[in-house]
């Protein structure tokens, strides 16, 4: 477990680095081979491509200063990043909850002011 | 701690290496010395992959056969019943955790870098609670290891790093063992080592 997590911060650490960045950048954006094989990748490149993705969503993050405690120090740490992952996607769910609230309470002003409910409950104004 | 576990150690830290890390994500295959000759363990072919499935179908006919064969429940049942462990207990322990440091973390996300003491005073407690969960984790999965599920995980594993490593000469790359059950003969750390590489290579990819 403990040795996981050494060979993950490593990863980490690597995939956020300014080379691997621009590499990742290069191959969404041209289509350059990341490695040498194209298949059959292994968990280390999986997890590799998957943490590339993350700071690269992080630094797009900061650029468009979308959250103002958001800064280049603060991805120094995975603690801190892994806690702002958590932040977002409980964000995104509150988000989505809110929403989907909204959407059934104008769904329930529909059907009181209609009246009348069709056999696959769709509503006709 | 003896030598060749030093050893051991000293080998999984060269793999954590960023330089040597770098060199290794390049492609799907680790390579390693042992005895100054080079080896190297390679992702297994979806051919290989069928065959340690077969192999392992095979061998899970073989254990449920046995009267100790037990599964990950009857286990729990088992430690449970005999009082030695209440694994279900221990997994509600780890859950509260995981929900305190999740807390912690929305607590955290928020502060600028500047603000660097209450910082260094949530990393603290989230690492505590890390290990607390480690700790955990790790006494669950000790309990669980004789389970049916944890030995054919394990029989798979072992046959995709029989199947999987090789050993490089100059321009020639060979199987180091003809068959599995030199594999299962070999007690040299090179057996050792190649299960390591293999397990690092693999890294948990059921997750994704």
């Amino acid at each position: 477990m403990q040795n996981n997590y050494t060979l993950e911060h490593s990863i980490r650490n690597l995939a956020k680095s300014a080379y691997w960045q621009s590499l990742y950048k290069a191959s969404k954006e041209n289509g350059i081979q990341l490695f040498n094989n194209n298949v059959n990748l292994s968990g280390l490149q999986i997890i590799h491509l998957y943490w590339c993705e993350i700071y690269s969503y992080l630094y797009d993050l900061i650029s468009k200063k979308e959250y103002p405690f958001l800064d280049e120090e603060y991805l120094e740490n995975d603690c801190r990043v892994d806690a702002f992952l958590y932040y977002r996607k409980r964000q995104n769910e509150l988000e989505s909850a809110k929403i989907k609230e909204e959407h059934l309470q104008q769904k329930n002003k529909f059907k009181k002011k209609s009246g009348k409910q069709t056999y696959f409950n769709v509503e006709f104004a | 701690m003896d030598t060749k576990e030093i050893n051991l150690e000293e080998f999984k830290n060269t793999l954590f290496d960023i330089q040597k890390l770098s060199y290794m994500i390049q492609d799907n295959k680790l390579p390693f010395t042992y005895n100054k000759e080079c080896y190297q363990v390679r992702m297994p072919s979806q051919g290989e992959k069928a065959e340690a499935e077969d192999y392992r179908s095979q061998k899970q006919i073989e254990f449920i056969q046995r009267p100790n064969c037990k599964t990950k429940q009857e286990l729990r049942k088992i430690l449970k019943k005999n009082k030695i462990i209440d694994l279900d207990k221990l997994e509600a322990e780890a859950n509260k955790i995981r929900k305190q440091f999740k807390n912690l973390y929305l607590k955290l996300a928020p502060k600028f870098s500047e603000d660097k003491n209450a910082i260094q005073t949530d990393i603290k407690k989230i690492n505590e609670l890390q290990e607390e969960l480690q700790e955990i984790t790790k006494e669950i999965n000790t309990h669980l290891a004789p389970s049916l599920e944890d030995r054919l995980e394990a029989v798979y594993l072992e046959y995709l790093v029989y199947s999987c490593t090789e050993k490089i000469n100059k321009n020639k790359i060979e199987k180091v063992w003809e068959n599995y059950e030199d594999y299962q003969k070999d007690n040299s750390p090179l057996a050792t080592r190649a299960l390591i590489c293999m397990t690092y290579l693999l890294f948990n990819i059921k997750q994704f």
